[in-house]
């Protein structure tokens, strides 16, 4: 494997591998830290002569080893070894990726959507206190938390509010 | 669980744990291939103008050659081009290292300057730099950085 391709691979995989991380170490400091050595490590080893069969499927356990390592207080006692480390389940590497596109969808959205968005959903501000913290109007914080979902849900891959009205609306016509 | 659910969930986390600038690439590891191109190019361009003087030199031995045949008593005037080295130890070139050892950085450096370094010292240093500017103020910034004392030979 070249030096770009492996760079290929580290852009595409390093946030989801990140949120796989996050979600072992709670914590989006450490388990960058943790993602980012990880991928040092491994194109150490590769430049070393080492041929992952799966590169994806290797980072996987390797992450996956690697966050126990740093939450377990007898470090020592769990291996380095990742050829031989149970493979990471299928439904934990397509919840790294949903969580991925959730994280991507919340950095795209515009400044002040977001902000609103963080402010009710992770501060747990209510739309009145948001309004009155911003001097905005309820339903101007309102509209913002409708289109920020609607980002979200498209990103996780489920209809919006909207779509969903429509269908049952139509359903006693069927 | 229902989608929705999940959704709800998930998104819950994602709020809860987002931070701007988080999980962006630290690191270049395509920095050895760049190199390798621009080594590559190099290559090509030294080449191409090894050709390009042997070229002139052949027709100006020729020239020479006709115009001693045609009056021997007129002096004649042969400059062959000189300087056939690649220096581009003033342009303004962007370098990116990441925890790169120092040797790594040193070929680099060479191969993107197209200089020589000497004082090279010997031992486990790394470095991780963004960097865009000539060759002497890069080797400043190492200096500074590491404590080392190299310098541009040619």
């Amino acid at each position: 494997m070249t030096a770009k391709e492996f760079d290929k691979e580290y852009r595409r995989l390093l946030l989801p591998l990140g949120m796989y991380a996050l979600r072992i170490i709670g914590s989006v400091g450490d388990s960058e830290d943790v993602v980012q050595t990880v991928f040092l490590k491994t194109w150490e080893r590769i430049r070393a002569g080492f041929e992952p069969d799966n590169l994806k499927a290797y980072l996987y356990m390797a992450v996956r080893n690697a966050s126990l390592r740093h939450l377990s207080a007898k470090a020592n006692e769990l291996s380095d070894d990742v050829e031989n480390a149970e493979e990471v389940a299928d439904e934990d590497v397509d919840t790294s990726e949903r969580d991925a596109r959730l994280w991507k969808a919340v950095e795209e959205l515009p400044e002040r959507c977001r902000m609103i968005f963080l402010l009710c959903k992770r501060d747990g501000l209510s739309y009145k206190d948001v309004a009155s913290e911003l001097s905005i109007s309820e339903k101007s914080v309102e509209n913002q938390m409708t289109k920020a979902m609607k980002s979200l849900r498209k990103a996780y891959g489920i209809a919006s509010d909207s779509n969903i009205q429509i269908n049952i609306f139509f359903l006693p016509f069927l | 669980m229902a989608k929705t659910e999940k959704f709800d969930e998930d998104s819950g986390f994602i709020a809860r744990h987002f931070k701007e600038d988080a999980y962006r690439p630290v690191y270049s590891f395509g920095i050895s291939d760049s190199f390798r191109n621009r080594r590559r190019r190099v290559s090509r361009w030294v080449a191409a103008s090894v050709a390009a003087i042997a070229l002139t030199a052949t027709a100006v031995v020729v020239s020479y050659q006709l115009r001693t045949d045609n009056n021997a008593n007129e002096p004649a005037v042969v400059s062959l081009p000189g300087g056939a080295e690649v220096d581009r130890s003033n342009e303004i070139i962007r370098l990116e290292f990441k925890d790169a050892p120092l040797s790594e950085v040193v070929d680099g450096v060479e191969d993107a300057y197209g200089v020589t370094l000497a004082n090279v010292p010997e031992g486990d240093l790394r470095l991780t730099l963004s960097y865009e500017g000539n060759a002497k103020d890069f080797i400043e910034t190492v200096n500074e950085l590491l404590g080392t004392d190299i310098r541009i030979e040619k």
